[in-house]
């Protein structure tokens, strides 16, 4: 795999991140940075490849710098806070306390959307950090548009994608939401309408009972 | 690098027809037991015709997205001026299979709203075959190209033509999922898909008449490869065999046969494909570009098919698995879902 290098060289501080405190080398701009081998190793596939600074490509070809920060930050600050929580929960374990620490079960409940919120921003920091290229090097995203399609064109199918997803979201949610309201419900009443009977084969009362069944 | 000495557009056009078969065959009679199932009054029937197609819809789509991906790469020219081309269609088509998908998994869950599903489900159905059928007749007429790009306007696609391969379309998908609802029923409600069938078959004759009339007046191409000599003794056995399927399909649904329906449906559908490729050959964007014209280099091919080889036979040994495990009769006490 090769990664797109202006990418890499955008967040390399990346690998500042968990370890903020022991290596603050993070600086956006600076000529070249020096990032102890991992940078190097997933860009160069060797420990001492240099890796280019944002300086050092030409002003038309550096993404919007700003959204690639933030994303970046928030998608492994995230991180950082959900390893955080699996860690809480080990140690609550060991001390047996995991099910009755409501302040960590609230936690938890509260904790939902960040999964999602991490991987949106992690998308926002591949897609933002690979411009201005569709293919690097080669097609920049100005050139690939489909020279036929207008902007009102793109703006009605977003606006009906927007729609359906309006509408299949929320709907999906809402149930979801009116599932947890009801609560976990005796769950050998509920009918069999889909799936295999619940007992394929019924002993018989002059079965000999010896007689083992699967 | 050096180029394989083989060309393997021949084998990417056959995968993708075959592709396109399968789709069309598989997606086809779900689609179209979709839109039939909306028409039965009773819930149980609606229940049990849902039920004939459970374990096997979402399968069937994959067929499609191999498609996609196969035309994309192995002929990305001819990607590239005909996706723009049907653009709204295709929007249309994708968007009805997601409300399709969703329908279909909420209707076995919230039975508060069923009928809401349903209904949904239906519409859906009912949206994504007009669009794959606008997409067929906006392929057919040709498109508007300039150098290598598509030079017309998103809206090019609506034609009188391309509304009434839809409107077939609809009966088409209609007789295949009749003809499987013939072959998964029993009783009252495959005397009803009967029925059905037959009010389906005759609106998919009269459009196989009117597009065979209507192509060789619009292309000059079209109308020389069918009547000229001496290509034309070769050629109409095909409308001969045609209209023979045609009578053992209406005499089928008036009898009591269980899969002769079906199959003399997907023998209409294999003849139809037939007489569209026998048109178009050797055009993959009819009239402006030939298979080869748009294939991509033989080595990117030869590449692909390492990939396409391994992975054909396994989706369609887990196909047939399912179709297998789900065979025979469906029955209203259990269900799968």
């Amino acid at each position: 795999m090769t990664l797109d290098p202006l990418l890499l060289s955008r967040i390399q501080f990346a690998w500042v991140i968990g370890w903020h405190i022991l290596l603050p080398a993070f600086t956006v701009g600076a000529a070249s940075i020096e990032v102890p081998y991992l940078g190097s190793l997933i860009l160069t596939h060797s420990l001492h490849g240099a890796i280019q600074g944002l300086k050092d490509f030409p002003a038309d070809q550096r993404p919007p710098v700003a959204i690639i920060f933030f994303a970046f930050r928030i998608m492994v600050g995230l991180a950082v806070l959900m390893l955080l929580l699996v860690a809480a929960g080990w140690w609550l374990r060991y001390r047996h306390q995991l099910f009755t620490s409501s302040w960590y079960l609230r936690a938890c409940q509260v904790a939902i959307p960040i999964g999602f919120i991490a991987v949106l921003a992690g998308w926002t920091t591949t897609e933002v950090g690979r411009q201005p290229w569709t293919v690097y090097g080669l097609l920049r995203t100005a050139k690939s548009v489909t020279p036929s399609l207008t902007g009102r064109d793109v703006l009605l199918s977003l606006l009906v994608y927007a729609v359906a997803y309006l509408v299949v979201y929320p709907t999906g949610f809402l149930y979801m939401l009116s599932l947890v309201r009801k609560g976990p419900g005796p769950t050998a009443a509920a009918p069999i309408e889909a799936g295999r009977p619940q007992l394929p084969v019924r002993r018989l009362p002059s079965a000999p009972q010896s007689a083992e069944i699967p | 690098m050096t180029e394989p000495a083989f060309s393997f557009v021949g084998v990417w056009t056959g995968l993708i027809a075959l592709g396109v078969i399968l789709y069309v065959l598989l997606d086809g009679f779900d689609l179209g037991v979709g839109m039939l199932h909306g028409f039965a009054r009773d819930p149980a029937d609606r229940e049990l015709i849902m039920n004939t197609i459970a374990p096997i819809w979402d399968g069937n789509e994959t067929w499609l997205v191999f498609c996609g991906v196969a035309l994309l790469a192995a002929f990305p020219l001819a990607f590239a001026v005909i996706i723009p081309a049907v653009y709204f269609p295709i929007l249309v088509m994708l968007i009805a299979l997601v409300f399709r998908g969703v329908a279909f998994e909420f209707r076995f869950e919230d039975r508060v709203r069923r009928a809401f599903w349903d209904r949904a489900f239906q519409v859906g159905s009912f949206g994504a075959i007009f669009a794959q059928g606008v997409v067929l007749g906006a392929f057919i007429q040709g498109f508007r190209v300039e150098g290598r790009v598509f030079s017309g306007t998103s809206v090019d696609f609506l034609t009188p033509f391309s509304i009434l391969t839809g409107l077939a379309l609809l009966f088409g998908y209609g007789l295949l999922g009749a003809g499987w609802l013939i072959v998964k029923t029993e009783g009252a409600l495959q005397d009803w898909a009967r029925r059905q069938g037959r009010l389906c078959l005759i609106g998919v004759v009269i459009g196989i008449v009117i597009v065979s009339l209507w192509t060789p007046l619009m292309e000059q191409q079209i109308a020389e490869r069918w009547f000229s000599l001496p290509d034309t003794l070769f050629l109409w056995p095909v409308p001969i065999a045609t209209l023979a399927v045609v009578v053992w399909e209406w005499r089928a649904l008036a009898g009591s046969a269980d899969a002769a329906p079906f199959i003399a449906a997907i023998l209409l559908f294999l003849l139809s494909f037939l007489g569209i490729a026998i048109s178009l050959w050797p055009m993959i964007v009819p009239y402006d570009f030939t298979l080869w014209e748009a294939a991509s280099s033989p080595s990117t091919q030869a590449f692909l098919l390492v990939g396409a080889l391994f992975l054909l036979p396994v989706i369609l040994m887990y196909s047939g698995w399912s179709y297998w495990v789900f065979r025979g009769k469906a029955r209203r006490d259990i269900g799968y879902h």
